[in-house]
């Protein structure tokens, strides 16, 4: 059980809890830590030797109250400063029934069930609440994924009773596992310290594999079951019911497929970390004093071939061949002058009245065409107008004019037309807009403005 | 998918010559270079040939392929992976990749010469870095560290010019000189130079917070750094030494560059 990391997360939401800073100063600095005395966490490990001697007990013999005696029995050296009342106290401070207030009416936190620990009406025999439980269960959650199996196997029991909502729970829970414990150990293979935690993962390093193994298992046995005709069917009746959640179809297969990549991931990160850790190779490299580099180069002790030489190494360069060719982007951002940002083409009011009306008179004597198109696809190409012999414009300049025009909001209002002509959106996404490179083909008219 | 030509190979090696970084997938917010998400795509499902081809014609010429997951590496969109073109230091610097061509770009003046862009130039880098690694005594093998290394150029400038104020302590060299005898706006200037330069070169990306911006170490400049680090700086920088001896004993020289050494 990892209780340091739950009362990490326990102290710092007391913190907030214990807030009394008004809302809507505005200051955002935190300032010193408040923190009542920084005692040494004796007191900490006492109580949570006894949750945990609790918890065994109550393995063994469940929703039993146990006797004290034996737990100050077993109390090592490193707490042999406590005494029977001392372990006493610590039994009445954890089943003492304190009031919470919460600003969110949705919590509702009887006064009884703050106590984790809940003891017989006279003397000290005493057992765990259901708050205490939940501490024990959330004591476990730093190692979750040595449990990793048991997440994964509530996935496929979601899986066969068609729970898919479950499904995509389970399976971002075991997601975030593996990505969680997978970038620790990228620390741990990039910073010093941590020994404890070096420890735990070369202790369960076979653990873990273990636990990977099975994950695997139990995913190939998920694909399997996804691709089953019975899963298959349950899912179609399902999305008939919810039809806002018809993206399930590939959502389902593409969180399997999230897990056993970040399995391989987690798996990459773990050997590599054991690799090391049993070579005993000194992976970290010491903070490198760049502050005495910019003094020496300023004292002239780096020769200027050195100068360049480290910045090419370290990536300040350019290929040559690219310099020289202007189509390169490269180029134009680098050395090319930087050119002024095309501008939008003007717009021509008085030729843009023209084709305007022609533009009225085309969408007038085609409308049940347009219409059809629009309910058909959704939008009009003014390709087709445009393209037509008889049609609306036969010069690109004047097509890119009124897109200048209809671009404008303002200018659109000004003229008081109805007709909004836009570029399709879908090509201008990947698009800078202000270079405005629209061809005729991406005009379209839009449903709700005809 | 790809289909191992030439084509398809040349534009993956064209795409990482020119940005260094190719993404499967980009962060919320992000868009991809032209084409990158296609020719990311193409190399991560390339068959083992094409694969094999790419990084021996990459090494011949003096680089390598780093390929860095989501599921490995922190900060990098769900199931994203991002192939970084790095230098490899054991071989030689093919001829076509130089420096001096971003000195054009970095001097302030047309006739500004050379060694006065070089000494600026490597000066600011050096306390970019101090920001990035030696103020955050972050270890350089800390790669996954680059998501919370950022800096502003109002903090750049500043911390260039607390330097500049220890260097006029003892201005007796060329290159004390060169960097005492810029103005507040000069460098101003140059720094925004700088900082353009290593976001075309995929250095550093800008981040918008509100009416700030800032400057992020990219996944790129971290592993470029970590990898030859060796070659350049030297692992046994220590406080005991002096600068002069780390750099130089560690400097890397490749087979095609006769590096005389300067009596300081």
């Amino acid at each position: 059980m990892d209780w340091i990391n739950l009362l990490k997360s326990t102290i710092r939401l007391a913190d907030t809890y214990d807030l009394t800073k008004t809302p809507g100063l505005g200051n955002v600095q935190v300032g010193s830590e408040d923190r009542r005395q920084n005692t040494n966490g004796l007191w900490f490990s006492l109580a949570t030797k006894l949750l945990e001697y609790l918890h065994n007990r109550d393995l063994a013999q469940p929703m039993a109250y146990h006797s004290i005696e034996p737990f100050f029995e077993s109390l090592d050296d490193s707490l042999s400063v406590f005494t029977i009342e001392d372990v006493k106290f610590m039994v009445n401070l954890l089943s003492k029934e304190f009031e919470l207030k919460f600003h969110d009416q949705d919590i509702s936190l009887l006064k009884t069930s703050t106590p984790l620990i809940e003891k017989k009406q006279y003397g000290f025999r005493c057992k765990l609440t259901p708050t205490g439980v939940t501490s024990i269960s959330l004591s476990y959650t730093a190692e979750q994924l040595l449990y990793g199996d048991q997440i994964a196997l509530q996935i496929e029991k979601a899986l066969s009773l068609g729970d898919f909502d479950n499904y995509i729970l389970y399976a971002d829970k075991l997601i975030n596992s593996i990505l969680n414990q997978s970038h620790e150990l990228i620390g741990l293979l990039e910073i010093s310290g941590r020994q404890e935690l070096r420890e735990h993962y070369k202790s369960k390093g076979d653990a873990y594999f273990e636990t990977l193994e099975n994950i695997s298992r139990i995913t190939g046995h998920i694909g399997q079951q996804l691709r089953d005709t019975k899963t298959e069917e349950c899912l179609a009746t399902f999305i008939a019911t919810h039809p806002e959640k018809e993206h399930y179809n590939q959502f389902l297969f593409l969180k399997l497929e999230q897990i056993n990549t970040n399995l391989l991931g987690f798996r990459r990160n773990l050997s590599k970390f054991l690799e090391l850790f049993f070579s005993l190779q000194q992976n970290v490299l010491p903070t490198v004093d760049f502050h005495q580099i910019s003094l020496a180069i300023a004292q002239e002790q780096i020769p200027p071939e050195s100068q360049e030489s480290l910045l090419s190494l370290y990536g300040c360069w350019c290929p040559s061949n690219y310099l020289a060719s202007p189509a390169n982007d490269l180029w134009e951002k680098m050395i090319v002058t930087k050119k002024s940002t095309p501008k939008r083409p003007s717009f021509d009011r008085s030729a843009g009245a023209i084709f305007l009306t022609k533009l009225q008179k085309y969408i007038h004597d085609n409308r049940a065409t347009i219409m059809e198109a629009i309910e058909k696809y959704g939008y009009f190409s003014l390709r087709h107008a445009i393209e037509d012999e008889f049609g609306l414009c036969k010069n690109i300049e004047d097509v890119t004019a009124i897109v200048g025009m209809c671009l404008t909001s303002s200018e659109a209002k000004e003229l008081k037309e109805d007709l909004v002509v836009c570029v399709n959106n879908t090509t201008t996404q990947d698009s800078d807009f202000d270079d405005l490179m629209v061809r005729y083909h991406d005009l379209i008219l839009k449903s709700t403005l005809l | 998918m790809f289909e191992n030509s030439i084509r398809e190979q040349s534009k993956i090696i064209n795409h990482l010559l020119s940005y260094r970084v190719l993404r499967t997938r980009v962060p919320k917010g992000s868009s991809f270079k032209e084409n990158e998400k296609q020719v990311a795509r193409a190399l991560w499902h390339a068959s083992p040939d094409s694969r094999y081809y790419i990084d021996e014609f990459l090494s011949d010429t003096g680089f390598r392929i780093i390929t860095a997951e989501a599921s490995q590496m922190p900060g990098l969109p769900p199931g994203a992976v991002y192939f970084l073109l790095v230098r490899d230091p054991e071989e030689n610097v093919p001829a076509w990749l130089d420096i001096q061509h971003i000195y054009k770009y970095l001097s302030l003046k047309e006739n500004e010469s050379k060694t006065v862009t070089r000494v600026w130039f490597f000066f600011i880098w050096s306390n970019m870095l101090t920001l990035l690694y030696t103020q955050q005594s972050r270890p350089i093998t800390n790669v996954s560290g680059y998501g919370a290394a950022n800096f502003s150029k109002e903090i750049l400038v500043s911390q260039i010019k607390n330097t500049i104020e220890e260097i006029r302590k003892d201005p007796t060299k060329e290159a004390s000189k060169i960097l005492l005898s810029d103005e507040g706006t000069m460098i101003f200037r140059r720094v925004g130079r700088f900082l353009d330069f290593m976001c075309n070169i995929s250095y550093l990306e800008e981040e918008m917070d509100g009416d700030e911006v800032y400057y992020g170490q990219t996944l790129l400049m971290a592993t470029e750094l970590n990898e030859n680090y060796e070659s350049g700086l030297g692992f046994r920088f220590s406080q005991d030494a002096s600068v002069l001896q780390n750099v130089q004993d560690n400097l890397y020289l490749s087979g095609n560059q006769e590096i005389t050494e300067e009596s300081a």
